[in-house]
């Protein structure tokens, strides 16, 4: 959780994060772009192409998409889901730190972590895994995926044509981690990139998610209803965090939310129930621009969160980003009025967004 | 055996600095952005200025060399393309995508994004990852035999072709009730079961615009003739005469007949190392000048410092085919266009892969110099006449090998296997109803 020291010295008001998931089973890139655009306009800090719970089935590839989307937006995050239980670690840390490059410092990685059946029967590593070894495989994924994105030092292009030295040897090191789940060694084939590491995301809210992501997430998802709920589990994410040595501005908490905007709070409501959007798994903030404003407000100033990944609620084919933009027209000045919400971007990564730390590279 | 179209087919193949292992210490070149979105969308744009068929762009999950003098590192060439594909309208993206440590189904449904988000301009060169290095960087298996490396490739292509068919056309269904949705008799397992891979299917996501993006293949052997005559449909080929072209280009349509494919669905399109100036003995001169930067021995091609690169499928015995990097030429452009000329009217290929000495500089000279020249001489096109890479080559569009027989009484073999249930991964990703 971010600001929590800073806050009584301030007086300042908690700043919230803004995120948008695109909506699932869409092949249009017109309406992937529709809704980024939508999204930077108003000043959020990223954009997730997630597949549901888990990657790698059900939708188009996240990196490619993403890839695609930083030519047509300038500051907004792009974070793509991709599995860390069918894919491998050398893969993975090459594709989300390219998406870095092309996009100059705005990729993020959310870390998916859950088997399923489809992935499965599609990929080589099938459902090979017992359930209670996952997250101590995907722990040793993440430390390889990060030992690949620190192998280059900084600045270890060098790019002298003179003295005909393209990349000093002394700071293309080899990379290695020899573990229980991966034994992988060599050299990376990309420089150390814009952010250093790109930013990870975990989504889970079961006890070994918690840890994983307190362990090793920048941004920590979380389905809880209601603010007493997901109070509790920022200050337990908290305490996890400090058990790996990560102070509370090391970890940011946002809530999977959904939002129906208009009218009185039933009737949103149960519109929202009639489009399809869940409203069992996660909390969704429905009724005027100004009770919504105020009740998301609430939530980050409470310390129950740091900021929301909206889901947008459009329809599958993705015809049209209204109701995003409905948020972002509406919803968006009024969380600005209250001082809880970038009037613009100060930086120009997504770590910049978040307030984050570039990380220090492995010694 | 069918005749050499009026239009040549021009393609620019992009890596690093230029295709001259010295070319990133040439003074016009940008070494310091090879990393950056901004270089590789210029050239992208360039080459699409000149109406290319396509741009090849090379890759692999290992580094190039050891030595400090060489450019090295290379981004993933589906999400480079991808970046590009906003920033044109009509020229056809072909990256490299390996195919030994990486999954098929992963990299089909990155190829079907990518010809999404370039509205069915994508292509795929697929590539063996043979060093000892490589197969490090995953630890999850031994460095197979050359033999081996080709025949998982072989089932690899298969696999991934058979994802992008496993979709019928038509299997999203717009403007239902509750907004579009899937004819779930439309999707199709692919129940491939092979040596190297088991996979279901079907897809993730429906099938790309062109129905299969564009398979180009490197034909740097026997064994890799035969592969890609049965199942590409350009053919990369790195020979020093149009007669050995002409020949080679003649046994690849034998194979494509004898597998049951129309030979005139292959395009065979001879890499070329293109180094130009005003006069011959400018460009000798720049020749030299660059081979004099090069500390090691001028030679293009991979290097030798431990880290064996493959051009193709594999780089088993040659017998007929050469080692890549064979045709170069270093002069004019009218010389250029000459060669180009002669070997299309000779029959020798149909189309050529340009591989520039230096880059952007190579690549402007190119299209600046040459194309105009060809354009003169009707030999290439003047704009673009297609939307699409298939479009541009002259291939149609192929229909979904599982595609339900619109006559009834067809037999009972081509009924397709249906999936009992949609998969979870299409309900998770938001599709609303189920025929």
């Amino acid at each position: 959780m971010s600001g929590r020291s800073s806050d009584a010295g301030a007086g300042r008001r908690r700043q919230m994060h803004l995120a948008v998931q695109f909506p699932g089973g869409c092949a249009d890139f017109a309406a992937y772009e529709r809704i980024a655009r939508t999204a930077e306009r108003g000043k959020f800090d990223f954009c997730l192409l997630g597949d549901g719970d888990f990657a790698g089935g059900g939708g188009p590839d996240t990196v490619t998409v993403l890839s695609a989307l930083a030519a047509v937006t300038h500051r907004i995050g792009l974070a793509a889901t991709a599995t860390a239980v069918y894919s491998e670690p050398y893969e993975i840390a090459r594709r989300i730190a390219s998406l870095d490059h092309l996009s100059a410092g705005r990729a993020a990685w959310d870390m998916a972590t859950s088997p399923d059946a489809y992935d499965s029967a599609n990929y080589r590593r099938g459902d090979f895994l017992p359930a209670v070894r996952r997250h101590e495989r995907a722990d040793e994924f993440v430390h390889t995926v990060r030992a690949v994105w620190d192998a280059w030092a900084p600045g270890a292009v060098a790019a002298d044509q003179a003295g005909g030295v393209f990349a000093d040897p002394g700071g293309l090191r080899p990379f290695a981690f020899h573990g229980r789940y991966f034994s992988v060694s060599g050299h990376a084939t990309l420089p150390r990139s814009p952010q250093g590491n790109p930013v990870l995301i975990h989504a889970g809210d079961a006890d070994e998610a918690r840890d994983f992501g307190a362990a090793h997430a920048d941004v920590v998802r979380t389905a809880c209803t209601g603010l007493d709920e997901a109070r509790a589990f920022a200050a337990d994410l908290e305490a996890r965090a400090a058990g790996h040595a990560r102070g509370p501005g090391d970890v940011r908490v946002m809530l999977d939310a959904g939002f129906v905007l208009g009218g009185s709070e039933a009737d949103a409501r149960g519109r929202g129930l009639q489009a399809g959007l869940p409203d069992a798994d996660r909390p969704v903030f429905a009724g005027s621009a100004a009770h919504i404003a105020a009740r998301m407000d609430a939530y980050v100033q409470e310390q129950a969160c740091d900021g929301f990944v909206l889901q947008a609620a459009d329809a599958p084919d993705g015809s049209g980003s209204a109701a995003l933009t409905a948020f972002v027209d509406q919803v968006v000045p009024l969380l600005r009025d209250r001082g809880s919400f970038r009037a613009d971007y100060t930086g120009w990564t997504l770590r910049d967004h978040l307030g984050l730390p570039v990380p220090a590279p492995l010694p | 055996m069918p005749a050499v179209r009026d239009h040549v087919h021009l393609a620019v193949a992009l890596d690093g600095a230029g295709r001259h292992p010295a070319a990133w210490r040439a003074a016009d070149t940008r070494p310091d952005l090879v990393f950056s979105a901004a270089y590789w969308t210029a050239l992208v744009r360039e080459a699409e200025r000149g109406t290319l068929d396509f741009v090849r762009i090379d890759d692999g999950l290992g580094l190039q060399s050891l030595r400090a003098d060489r450019l090295r590192g290379r981004l993933d060439a589906v999400a480079l393309l991808a970046r590009t594909a906003p920033a044109t309208h009509r020229i056809g993206l072909v990256p490299a995508a390996t195919t030994t440590h990486t999954e098929p189904f992963q990299v089909s449904t990155a190829l079907a994004t990518l010809d999404f988000v370039a509205r069915g301009r994508a292509g795929w060169w697929p590539k063996v990852s043979a060093t000892e290095d490589e197969t490090r960087l995953f630890g999850r298996k031994a460095l197979a035999s050359d033999g081996e490396l080709l025949d998982e490739s072989v089932e690899f292509v298969d696999v991934v072709t058979r994802l992008w068919d496993s979709w019928e056309d038509g299997a999203v269904v717009r403007g239902g009730p509750r907004g579009d949705f899937v004819d779930r008799t439309r999707l199709h397992q692919v129940d491939f079961e092979g040596t190297y891979f088991d996979v279901r299917g079907p897809a993730a996501m429906p099938r790309p615009p062109q129905g299969r993006p564009v398979v180009t293949m490197t034909v740097d052997s026997e064994e890799a003739l035969d592969v890609a005559a049965r199942a590409a449909d350009v053919l990369y080929i790195d020979v020093s005469t149009p007669g050995q072209a002409r020949r080679l280009r003649a046994r690849a349509h034998r194979i494509a007949e004898a597998a049951g494919r129309d030979p005139e669905d292959l395009r065979v399109m001879a890499d070329v190392t293109v180094l130009l100036r005003r006069t011959a003995a400018q460009a000798g001169r720049a020749r030299r000048d660059l081979d004099a930067l090069d500390a090691c021995d001028g030679q293009e091609g991979p290097d030798d410092t431990g880290f064996r690169s493959r051009s193709g499928l594999a780089a088993g015995a040659a017998s007929a085919v050469r080692r890549p990097g064979v045709l170069q030429f270093t002069g004019t452009a009218s010389g250029l266009a000459d060669l180009v000329e002669s070997w299309t009217a000779a029959g020798a290929v149909d189309g050529f892969t340009v591989l520039p000495s230096v880059l952007p500089d190579g690549l402007t000279r190119f299209v600046e110099a040459v194309v105009p020249l060809l354009r003169e001489r009707g030999l290439f096109r003047t704009a673009y006449t297609a939307d699409t890479l298939r479009g541009h080559l002259g291939l149609g569009r192929p229909p979904s090998r599982y595609a339900r027989p619109k006559a009834p009484a067809e037999p009972a073999y081509l009924k397709p296997r249906l999936p009992d249930v949609l998969p979870e991964g299409l309900r998770a990703a938001g599709f609303a109803g189920i025929a």
